[in-house]
């Protein structure tokens, strides 16, 4: 929780108020609280243990101690005083990577080691594993430790003058830095090889207790038959508990298996690279097959057999009388209230700060328009309402014309919405060059709006082309009321937006 | 005469926002007016969330997972108006 509210020592020299930094500082150094006892607890799982260093175990505890060097020197950055000072410099690129490389990879590259009989069931060269931890963890030192010395070296530099002096130290990180980089190579090959001819790891070469290491190596398709049972002492009982799946047997599988997700977070990593980082921005030749793959993979995740049994062997608690799929879209609709709460927030602060005349006058937000598209969302909120209605009386018309209402009128409400843009961006009023901060706070939320509004009109498609094949007509229209469940949070947003921006 | 309710919930929304068109153009204090102004959203808001997405008739549980959000929200929201005034330098 704490470390939620750490965010703002990224910004203590940029202005923000002191009250501010100072909030920030309290949180930073509270955070490092609660790390101090998982360290420590870290370091407690050691005492009256029989340690075996074989290679997972080394890379482990040498996470924690390059952890423990990371963590130290944050509690020094936490300080404004020492912060304003060393901010932007190389002690501030020490610092994190000796967490993010020491604590992070060092650690990821431990569990590797750990788990990869489980995954290959082979076992890997332990010598060479040994030889990799060694070079990794010199090179890692030798990399990052001298950068604490250039605390008064700017980051993001690759040329200096001799004078400053800080050319040995950083030869001397670059050394290292060859270490740790051409040490990974080992890594490589070591899996690499035990992969194809290493020896048959067995199910439990570590003698592990934990139940990933009761099956074979690698393991099943599917891991356990049934439910296995823990008692206190650490046995597993895979006897007589309940059948993990569907009753008639292995059916509910195919979903472990689909392919769809990757499909779609393929869809994102096309999209959002065309969008920043492939010239020019935007690049619409990987953004729009980004949106055409994005849409392929719902698709296809939407068609699949899914079948879900609720667990029998655990109540409900709190939510059980909510069904699932519902308590899912709510808690989607939660996450999209924080969401534009921050939008909100961000808008708040510009506006609040805003210098005198840096704000656009009244009606520079044409009021006649806003209000208009309230009324238009307003009117839709009703349909969709209506919706939901005519597909609990079975009513095929009455629900493709209550369908069709809220697609008509959102369209509307969009072409609304550009309309009102394109206004704004020309001159006299040209919204870009004369209020900048205004300019970017609106059309960013606006924006956003915007697009939950056009992901309305494609849910709508996709309702009224199921209700034309005769869906929701038999009593199954949840989709029906979690379709309005969202258009009316979209509507809600508006409700807030129109006031804040518009009439005051 | 749950088709009644809903279009009476809508008559009423229709009608606030009317209202509020006509205190922006009232002679009042520029505080009281925005108060005003985004209390009545909350109302609307309030007004949709119970009505048109039935959260009155839902169990009280799915109403926390909405207030939760609001929780958050309210928060992050908290900690841009502490920019104001009073220790703003």
């Amino acid at each position: 929780m704490i470390s939620f509210v750490v965010l703002g020592h990224h910004n203590f020299i940029t202005g923000v108020s002191p009250l501010t930094t100072q909030l920030f500082t309290v949180t930073t150094i509270a955070v490092s609280l609660p790390f101090d006892v998982i360290t420590v607890s870290m370091i407690e799982t050691l005492f009256h243990a029989k340690i075996r260093l074989k290679a997972p175990a080394l890379f482990a505890i040498g996470a924690v101690a390059l952890f423990v060097i990371g963590g130290i020197t944050g509690v020094f950055l936490a300080s404004i005083a020492l912060d304003t000072q060393l901010r932007g410099t190389y002690f501030v690129v020490a610092h994190f990577h000796y967490i993010m490389v020491g604590a992070g990879i060092m650690g990821l590259i431990g569990g590797l080691y750990y788990w990869f009989p489980k995954i290959a069931g082979r076992m890997y060269n332990e010598r060479l594993a040994k030889l990799h931890f060694i070079l990794s963890f010199v090179g890692i030192n030798v990399l990052y430790f001298p950068m604490f010395f250039l605390l008064d070296m700017p980051r993001r530099i690759a040329t200096y003058t001799p004078n400053t002096g800080w050319g040995p130290t950083n030869s001397l990180a670059t050394i290292g830095g060859f270490i740790f980089g051409l040490s990974q190579l080992l890594l490589l090959a070591n899996l690499g090889l035990a992969a194809r001819s290493g020896p048959q790891a067995g199910p439990n070469p570590w003698e592990g207790s934990t139940l990933e290491w009761s099956v074979p190596s690698p393991p099943p398709l599917h891991n356990f038959e049934r439910l296995p049972r823990v008692s206190e002492d650490g046995t597993v009982d895979f006897g007589e508990a309940s059948p993990v799946g569907t009753p008639n047997g292995h059916e509910s599988h195919a979903g472990h298996l689909s392919r769809w997700p990757i499909v779609i977070a393929l869809s994102a990593f096309l999209f959002f690279l065309g969008l920043t980082a492939v010239p020019p921005p935007p690049n619409f030749l990987l953004v729009i097959p980004g949106v055409v793959v994005g849409f392929v993979g719902l698709y296809g995740y939407g068609n699949e057999r899914f079948v879900v049994r609720e667990d029998e062997e655990t109540d409900g608690g709190f939510f059980d009388r909510v069904p699932r799929l519902r308590l899912g879209v709510w808690v989607f609709l939660a996450s999209e209230i924080i969401f534009f709460g921050v939008l909100l927030g961000a808008y708040m602060f510009v506006r609040v700060n805003a210098l005198v005349g840096a704000w656009p006058p009244f009606d520079t937000f044409s009021v006649s328009r806003g209000a208009t598209n309230t009324f238009i969302l307003l009117t839709s909120s009703l349909t969709a309402v209506m919706a939901l209605t005519a597909a609990k009386k079975a009513s095929r018309t009455g629900l493709f014309a209550a369908l069709f209402t809220p697609f008509g009128l959102g369209a509307a409400f969009l072409v609304n919405k550009a309309l009102e843009w394109q206004e704004l961006a020309v001159a006299p009023i040209n919204i870009f060059s004369n209020y900048p901060l205004a300019a970017t706070s609106y059309y960013i939320t606006t924006g956003v709006h915007g697009v939950h509004v056009v992901a309305g009109l494609v849910m709508i498609t996709y309702l009224l082309a199921k209700t034309v094949k005769g869906n929701y007509l038999n009593g199954n229209y949840e989709a029906v009321h979690h379709f309005g469940l969202y258009w009316h949070f979209v509507d809600v947003v508006w409700i807030f937006l129109f006031p804040l921006f518009y009439l005051i | 005469m749950k088709a009644l309710t809903n279009v009476l919930v809508f008559g009423l929304l229709v009608g606030i926002t009317a209202g509020e068109l006509v205190i922006v153009n009232l002679q009042i204090p520029r505080d009281v007016t925005v108060t005003t102004l985004i209390g009545l959203a909350g109302v609307k808001a309030l007004f949709v969330a119970a009505f048109f997405q039935q959260l009155k008739d839902e169990p009280r549980s799915l109403s926390t997972v909405l207030v939760a959000g609001l929780v958050i929200a309210s928060v992050l929201l908290t900690i841009s108006f502490l920019q104001l005034h009073p220790f703003h330098i």
